[in-house]
């Protein structure tokens, strides 16, 4: 996911700054990013299948879990508040804007939570080691 | 009741009076005085009230004794946390949606409707995390028991 969400927000800052800077980007490539990071999601549930065994997951899991849950939507919480204090510093108060920058921004907390909990999962095992181990 | 109780408690009721004085406000500003929505609104300044729910942590001390928070009581205040945030979500949610909806995709709104997306998902939060906490408590008599 981490990977995924890395290379698509990559892709989409370089896509925005070619547009800034009058490089020909047609507006269907701005799909791309969108579908490099949605890939993760996709990639994880066909190819990481569940663990063999009695026991796939324990009190320790759970609490990794329950954590990287909250990490992810204290993310969501900050990403809010960025998204919804920037535009009226930028723009000013009296300003107007178009009504597919509140769906935008939904969508942007989506990826931002799963993104904030796949790297909260991945500092609390450790980044990596077999089984879960350090 | 022990500290966490009684500090979600006047959350509960502080976020409650400045969400109801609100609505009552501009109810009456809107349907009594005749006035545009678009000054009615004003009426929203009452939730200011809700900020007195912030002296909770001055107003109530430390809980006495050696042991003041156990593992029962950080579960409780983890799941209460996850509880605000998630339904703060469906609060963001359906507050980025409702624009979209009505209004259709070509609209245009005003600016100020981005930080009532914060405000609103702001309230539920520390709202719900703190309904959760006496839920889970129980409402029951002191010492928790």
């Amino acid at each position: 996911m981490v990977i995924t969400f890395s290379l698509g927000l990559f892709l989409g800052i370089t896509l925005v700054v070619m547009r800034h800077f009058d490089v020909g980007v047609p507006n269907i490539a701005f799909i791309f990013p969108v579908f490099l990071a949605g890939s993760g999601g996709i990639i994880s549930i066909t190819c990481f299948k569940k663990d063999k065994g009695a026991v796939t997951s324990d009190e320790r899991d759970k609490m990794i879990e329950k954590n990287a849950n909250l990490a992810g939507f204290g993310a969501v919480y900050f990403y809010i508040i960025l998204m919804s204090l920037l535009p009226i510093a930028i723009l000013g108060e009296k300003a107007s804007i178009p009504v597919t920058w509140c769906p935008s921004l939904l969508i942007g907390a989506g990826f931002c939570q799963v993104f904030a909990q796949s790297i909260a999962i991945l500092i609390q095992y450790g980044w990596g080691g077999k089984d879960g181990q350090r | 009741m022990n500290r966490m109780q009684k500090i979600a408690l006047w959350l509960v009721v502080w976020i409650s009076v400045g969400v109801v004085a609100s609505a009552v406000a501009i109810a009456v500003l809107y349907f009594k005085f005749n006035m545009p929505m678009s000054k009615a609104i004003s009426g929203l300044g009452l939730l200011g009230f809700a900020g007195f729910g912030g002296l909770g942590p001055l107003i109530f001390g430390k809980d006495k004794g050696k042991v003041t928070c156990d593992e029962r009581d950080r579960l409780i205040n983890s799941r209460a946390a996850l509880a605000g945030f998630g339904v703060a979500y469906l609060v963001t949610g359906i507050l980025c949606m409702l624009p979209f909806s009505i209004l259709g995709p070509q609209a245009t709104i005003s600016i100020t409707w981005l930080p009532m997306i914060f405000a609103g998902t702001g309230l539920t939060s520390f709202l719900v995390h703190s309904v959760a906490i006496l839920v889970q408590y129980g409402f029951k008599e002191k010492n928790n028991e």
